[in-house]
């Protein structure tokens, strides 16, 4: 049976009330790029943002999948093991040219299987996304372990021409960038798109119009696992060494650029482009607090308050409109 | 009276099963690992589950309201670490030091529970971005050239006796005492089982939830610095990350001893004997000397487990085997 929605119009994919919310990321990027750039002139040299992107891209890739997932109102805290497996993999295993290029394309194609478990259970057994992604964190990570029990080993340095090889003239990280930005930016707007989004809204309204939700759960976590390898491989790539927790941190991060770019933390409304800039805001972030000379745990705190402010911004204005539209209509 | 013993039995069959099972796992363990059941075995064994019971008090009253607190494993870090650091690890400093550092403890554990209510951040957000930025402000405060060593006072919580009686024994016991007589019998206690229940529910019978949810949050954070205390008599060295372990066993032990990660449903008892339960099974690991990777594993698999079967709807199975039963009767 075709979905109901198929035969909709197009539907917007920035809902009128997120108008505000979708527009501030871009206010505070360009806030940013612009303070950077008074404080650090040569922060706009093509040297340097390609720096920026080259520093952000790891986060980008992890942020889409972990807005997919925010998209159905759940969240993927398993990302930090996936990540930190296929980084103590790539080291342990990855020396050679032919190993690490063959591994890598193996990694590709199995990189959807942790997500695939997580929302198996998620969606079959019914258990809650935070328990099992949790709880998956914990076992991917403590795999990392089996395959490298410190920071060190080695990734075969052909392997860091996909991070920082150029392709006529451009470097790879601005290709994969943009690469990552258009793919995301059209399945959003594709029917598996718009289904993340209705199981999100309403899980219960979505089953009742024929759409998939249980399938649909398990593509989307399968979906972040897959981008959390990817990032796993640009990660080793870039430092061709290995670090068993090295995931763990883009968690948060990943939690902090979809908010920040104007994704709910409650389901159905963001957008991946958002997610971008959310990253950026942050790796900008760090600039600035590198360039003002303060010390780098600055930016931690400066991360987590800058998470929680837009949380807080996303409330506020949606309840801004909700209560505006209620009065009207009385 | 009877009759009273075998309810009572009944509803809290989940809790004596824990217990039961962390014995009888000793009592194997220590008949086929020789050594294992030394007394200076039981010593380490029973020390190490008092700091994880402790570490895991506050999250169990987080997370019977339905919460979850990922705070705490730099809430002990930062605990260990400011008072090694503050103190020069001498004890003339610990009268100002101690209240200095719960107090940094209730404003943590103050922070997190005004974000999750008056900002409506979720918990699980709110509390992982608290860790990262305790992580940032104690990476601040204290630079890694400071004094790390405990003070002596402070290394005789985890190793010193009073009265005969060993003190993180006496520390597990006291906080037993008060987190039972908090949840049995305080109101506090009542209502955060109302909330962990069912919120809008309690809301309308007139419980003040934004307060129920912050006083766990604080208590949470307070527990944690306790936590953090011994630990750190008990490594006699404060290090970054010596928290880590805690993200994962203190919610494991929660549910272990019987708490739903849904809330409302556990007790503090429940804790302690999933505390005790794997501490000994981290033990045996490491008895067959596997890493720090099998143990990660480990509490990821015990949360999934027992996750899942505590959700397993027990009426649907029961109306099937009926079924069943009644399908054979027919034929």
């Amino acid at each position: 049976m075709r979905s109901v929605l198929a035969r909709l119009p197009r539907p917007r994919i920035i809902h009128p009330d997120d108008f505000v919310v979708a527009v501030v990321p871009y206010v505070v990027f360009a806030a940013l790029v612009v303070w950077l750039a008074v404080l650090a002139p040569d922060s706009l040299t093509l040297d340097q943002i390609t720096g920026n992107v080259d520093v952000t891209l790891i986060l980008v890739l992890v942020a889409i999948g972990q807005t997919f997932v925010l998209l159905t109102g759940g969240i993927d805290l398993s990302i930090g093991g996936v990540i930190s497996c296929v980084n103590a993999f790539a080291a342990s295993h990855m020396a050679s040219s032919g190993a690490a290029w063959g591994w890598t394309i193996a990694l590709l194609l199995i990189g959807w299987a942790p997500g695939a478990i997580n929302g198996a259970l998620i969606a079959y057994a019914r258990l809650q996304p935070f328990i099992v992604t949790l709880a998956a964190w914990f076992v991917w990570g403590g795999i990392a372990f089996y395959f490298l029990e410190a920071s060190g080993g080695e990734v075969s340095p052909s392997l860091g021409w996909l991070a920082s090889g150029a392709i006529a003239g451009v470097h790879n990280s601005i290709w994969l960038l943009l690469l990552v930005a258009i793919i995301a930016s059209w399945l959003l707007r594709t029917r598996t798109g718009l289904q993340i989004k209705a199981v999100g809204s309403s899980a219960d309204n979505a089953r009742q119009r024929g759409i998939p939700t249980r399938r649909t759960i398990v593509v989307t976590y399968g979906l972040s696992s897959w981008l959390a390898a990817f990032a796993g491989i640009v990660l080793s790539a870039q430092s061709l060494s290995g670090d068993p927790v090295v995931g763990d941190s883009y968690i948060l991060l990943s939690v902090a650029a979809a908010v920040i770019g104007g994704t709910s933390l409650f389901g159905g409304r963001g957008t991946t482009t958002g997610t971008i800039l959310g990253a950026f805001v942050l790796t900008y972030l760090t600039s600035i607090v590198y360039v003002l000379g303060l010390p780098s745990q600055w930016s931690l705190i400066f991360s987590g308050l800058l998470l929680i402010g837009s949380v807080t911004l996303q409330l506020v204005v949606r309840r801004g409109f909700a209560l505006r539209r209620r009065t009207r209509h009385a | 009276m009877l009759r009273r013993l075998q309810g009572r039995l009944r509803r809290n069959s989940q809790l004596a099963l824990v217990y039961a099972l962390a014995l009888a796992l000793f009592a194997i363990a220590s008949l086929s690992v020789s050594g294992f059941g030394s007394g200076k075995s039981i010593d380490n064994i029973l020390l190490a589950a008092t700091i994880l019971a402790l570490a895991a008090a506050g999250q169990t009253l987080v997370i019977l309201t339905g919460g979850i607190d990922l705070s705490l494993p730099w809430m002990i870090a930062a605990s260990a670490l400011l008072t090694a650091s503050l103190t020069h690890g001498d004890n003339s400093a610990l009268p100002w030091v101690i209240p200095v550092v719960l107090g940094f403890a209730v404003l943590v554990g103050l922070m997190n529970g005004c974000g999750i209510t008056v900002l409506q951040v979720p918990p699980i957000v709110m509390t992982l971005a608290m860790n990262v930025m305790l992580n940032g402000f104690v990476a601040l405060k204290v630079p890694s050239g400071a004094d790390s060593t405990a003070p002596p006072l402070i290394e005789s919580l985890a190793f010193g006796q009073i009265l005969g009686i060993r003190t993180p024994l006496l520390i597990l016991a006291v906080s037993g005492v008060v987190m039972t007589l908090m949840l049995t019998f305080q109101p506090f206690g009542r209502r955060l089982y109302a909330v962990g229940t069912n919120e809008r529910a309690s809301r309308y019978a007139g419980v003040n939830v934004s307060l129920i949810l912050i006083r766990a949050y604080v208590l949470s954070a307070v527990f944690g610095a306790v936590a953090g205390l011994v630990l750190l008599g008990f490594t006699g060295q404060a290090f970054n990350g010596m928290g880590d372990e805690y993200q994962f066993a203190t919610i494991a032990a929660v549910i272990v001893g019987g708490a739903s990660i849904l809330g409302g449903r556990g007790h503090y008892l429940g804790t302690i004997g999933g505390a005790i339960l794997l501490t000994v099974l981290t033990s045996l690991l490491q008895v067959f000397s596997l890493g720090a990777g099998a143990l990660k594993i480990f509490y990821g698999v015990v949360i999934l487990v027992s996750v899942w079967l505590s959700q397993i709807d027990l009426e649907v199975l029961a109306r099937y085997w009926r079924a069943l039963g009644q399908r054979d009767v027919a034929r």
